[in-house]
């Protein structure tokens, strides 16, 4: 329940006394200005991206495709160079992995700046320079932090890249791929989710019926899913990472299997190890609560160190 | 004997009022009245002094150290009294004498205890809820009882009724017995520093007008009732402050520098001498302020 | 000399200090209670609850810093410095005791909450997966309020006439957006400057962030 809404609740008893409160709130927030640029930046990568995945599939191909054809150019405004310098390399690292062989040839270029809309192809995969990142420097991006952003942006459109590849019921089970870069996109939210829901495979895995877990993920068969995308994108990003080079062919290879089977030959393990390793982390992963983002708490201090500086040395004057 | 507090051609300026190549010395040991007109510049040099205001030119030593790059040890053993209150006025009597006492390590609590019964002050009371006599005498009692080498009071007694003055003076006067302090009193009301002081110093729209002993600044300055010729004594050995003829061959002279041989000299120049007459520190201070405004204007 | 100052500091502010610790013993214990859901597995509720109720602990931090910071130097403005000039101390030491006694009175206020906040986990009923954070969350009100407090120390500090300037030139770009805005030009100057005082990098930025007591 939102701030607002426990407000109008509390003043539920007085009457008038609501509709007089949501009235003023809706003309102030008509006051409130448009969302800042930076948020309309970072937005730009998820566009860039999206419209570039539609252009592929109105040319009758894939985003598959269109990379091997040429890259996949993600277009920003105002973002360092330093923000993508060390996720392309991590993203590099990570696809190559997944593949028993040769990896599929990819190229992602970022390309940004005051005079940069051109939107352009280039090259192609080289093993010793799989990613280049061609970012202008310019103003740093507030707001949302840029790093993690780009990270999911990037991770997203890899994990689409695995999942264009994969066959109907896979894309059915998971419809997102299964980001392979940085955190499991679903490692935070599963812990919220399990947390919170109230659904009865999840509730009862929650509290400690382990025979429940796999139907809390849509493993035992049934048509429904308690755990969101998300979630089910972590366990399958569990499985790629238990089983290391190649699980994802061993995940692509028997189409016909039942996803519980397809994810036991990926990780070399069964997948209710898979789902205790998962829940495991999420009983150990804590959104840190006000802890979280020490950054903050650095920043804040040296604020403090600042102004006490600028007291004490410019002295109490008359 | 070196000097409490030194000036050397000190300069200040602000908006509107500048102080100009200040130089004065007190004694050690003496009681230094600073006498001047309202806005003369007595409490920016007491400030000058203490470290409140910027020196914009020139030196300033307190108990021989340099103001301001000694001035915690300098104020250490300096008691002041503002023109003006400031202390906090949320504490009580006993809750402000104890933070003074804080601060200042030689503070002698059981005087104080003393003087709290002796001023008759209540140490409970809030010090917001203070008259204007029992503030000027927590004043001096916190900077008596710090046990100063040096008092300097701004104003102490302005606004006192007689009673409480007195008793102000009294509590300063025996401080000064016992302890050879140096005090430096800046005041407008001469007869009181008349009684006290034993040097003064005068100033005027920023500048010092003269410093000397007090017996000097008394006895120096005369009125001088003459009857003759007297453009005979154009060049007198004393600074005439002012001349006044209200007959012909008469005239009321006033004088500075007066010394009683001096009747022989103008006896020779066929000048008689009706009468001397000795003008009090009042009398002394205003002429000499209106000379030197002549002086300045011309 | 720091105990005279924390006395004295305390006589000026002890009206807000005892109304902060009041105001944060409750918040835990309220805010749990009032969060509670009447189905005990509605966990998705019980944390909106709380976390609309957690934004008082920044708003609390907020107005005790900069009331505390106005409090230090309300009673030397008004003898102009004086006192404290006069002190036979430095000056950068008066400061110091200044801020320190002052740290000292905010450092008593986080101390309830995190009080308050242990008596009301370890009297709570958890879910699993959920977590509760006493330490963090006390720690971060004292640190947040002394980041105000110390930005407002600096403000209240200045010349009289500095801070007079300053305000001025503040309201003026303030009644200056608001013009622009009523004629419908281009021009938002204002909204970048608050996102730049309450962002992670900001001096206010401590405020930002999660307040829950207890959390995912």
């Amino acid at each position: 329940m939102s701030s607002l809404a426990l407000i109008l609740a509390l003043l539920q008893p007085v009457p008038g006394a609501a509709d007089s409160v949501r009235r003023v709130v809706d003309r102030l927030t008509a006051l409130l200005p448009a969302p800042s640029e930076a948020r309309t930046a970072l937005d730009s990568l998820t566009l860039e991206a999206q419209a570039a995945r539609a252009a592929s599939e109105s040319a009758g191909g894939t985003l598959t495709d269109t990379l091997v054809n040429g890259p996949l150019t993600l277009l920003t405004t105002r973002v360092e160079r330093r923000v993508f310098a060390d996720i392309l390399p991590e993203a590099s690292r990570a696809w190559s992995g997944l593949f028993a062989g040769p990896a599929p040839e990819v190229w992602l270029e970022v390309r940004g700046g005051p005079w940069g809309s051109a939107r352009t192809l280039v090259g192609r995969h080289r093993e010793d320079t799989a990613f280049r990142a061609a970012t202008h420097l310019g103003v740093r991006l507030r707001g949302p932090d840029p790093e993690s952003f780009a990270r999911r942006v990037v991770g997203e459109v890899l994990g689409q890249l695995l999942l264009d590849r994969a066959d109907p019921g896979l894309r059915d089970w998971l419809v997102f791929g299964p980001t392979p870069i940085g955190q499991p996109a679903g490692a935070e939210e599963l812990s919220y989710q399990l947390a919170t829901s109230v659904a009865p495979a999840t509730r009862a895995c929650r509290d400690g019926d382990r025979s429940r877990c796999p139907a809390a993920f849509g493993l035992d068969g049934g048509t429904t899913k308690e755990l969101s995308l998300a979630a089910r994108g972590a366990l399958v990003r569990a499985a790629l990472d238990a089983g290391g080079p190649g699980a994802w062919d061993r995940l692509l290879a028997q189409p016909d299997r039942s996803m519980s089977d397809r994810l036991a030959a990926a990780a070399g393990r069964p997948p209710e190890a898979l789902i205790d390793r998962l829940m495991a982390r999420a009983r150990a992963d804590r959104s840190g609560g006000p802890g979280a983002d020490p950054l903050r708490w650095w920043v804040a201090a040296g604020w403090l160190a600042l102004a006490l500086g600028v007291v004490a040395g410019g002295g109490i004057r008359r | 004997m070196s000097d409490a507090i030194r000036f050397d051609h000190v300069a200040y300026r602000t908006r509107g009022f500048a102080i100009e190549g200040l130089s004065l010395a007190v004694p050690t040991g003496s009681i230094y009245g600073f006498l001047g007109p309202n806005g003369a510049g007595k409490t920016t040099s007491i400030r000058l002094m203490l470290g409140l205001l910027p020196v914009g030119a020139g030196a300033i030593t307190v108990l021989g150290r340099k103001v301001p790059a000694e001035l915690p040890v300098a104020l250490a053993a300096t008691g002041y009294v503002p023109e003006r209150p400031h202390l906090h006025p949320f504490l009580t009597v006993a809750e402000s004498i104890d933070l003074h006492a804080a601060f200042h390590v030689r503070f002698d609590r059981r005087w104080a205890g003393e003087l709290i019964r002796e001023f008759r002050l209540a140490p409970d009371r809030p010090l917001a809820r203070l008259s204007k006599g029992e503030m000027g005498k927590l004043l001096i009692l916190q900077a008596l009882c710090q046990q100063p080498e040096l008092l300097v009071l701004d104003e102490p007694t302005d606004g006192l009724d007689p009673v409480v003055r007195r008793d102000v003076l009294s509590a300063v006067v025996d401080y000064v017995a016992e302890r050879q302090a140096t005090v430096f009193i800046s005041s407008h009301l001469v007869h009181e520093l008349e009684r006290l002081c034993d040097w003064v110093g005068v100033m005027d729209q920023g500048r010092l007008v003269t410093e000397m002993p007090m017996e000097h600044f008394k006895n120096g300055i005369k009125r001088l009732r003459l009857r003759g010729p007297t453009e005979r004594l154009a060049e007198a050995p004393f600074a005439v402050l002012s001349r006044s003829a209200k007959e012909p061959e008469s005239a009321v002279w006033v004088v500075d520098r007066w010394e009683a041989r001096m009747t022989e000299w103008i006896d020779a120049r066929g000048v008689a001498i009706d009468r001397v007459e000795d003008l009090d520190l009042e009398e002394g201070f205003v002429e000499r302020l209106r000379a030197r405004r002549e002086v300045a204007r011309a | 000399m720091l105990s005279a100052m924390i006395r004295l500091h305390w006589k000026s502010s002890r009206a807000w200090v005892l109304a902060a610790i009041a105001a944060v013993v409750a918040l835990p214990i309220v805010s749990v209670a009032l969060a509670w859901p009447h189905d005990s597995a509605d966990v998705a509720s019980f944390l909106a609850r709380l976390d609309a109720w957690s934004l008082f602990y920044p708003a609390v931090a907020g107005v005790l810093g900069a009331v505390m910071a106005g409090l230090t130097w309300r009673s030397d403005r008004r003898g102009d410095f004086v006192y404290a000039l006069t002190l036979p101390i430095e000056r950068w030491r008066y400061v110091w005791y200044r801020f320190l006694s002052g740290a000292m009175l905010i450092a008593s206020v986080a101390a309830a909450l995190w009080l308050a906040a242990l008596l009301t986990v370890a009297t709570t009923p958890r879910a699993a997966f959920l977590h509760a954070y006493p330490t963090a969350l006390a720690a971060k009100f004292g640190l947040a309020t002394l980041a105000v407090f110390s930005a407002s120390f600096a403000l209240v500090a200045l010349p009289g006439r500095v801070r007079q300037v300053g305000a001025r030139a503040i309201l003026a770009l303030i009644a200056l957006q608001a013009l622009v805005f009523l004629l419908g030009w281009q021009g938002n100057w204002l909204v970048p400057v608050l996102e730049a005082l309450t962002d992670r990098f900001g001096p206010l930025g401590i405020l930002g962030g999660r307040w829950m007591l207890i959390d995912v």
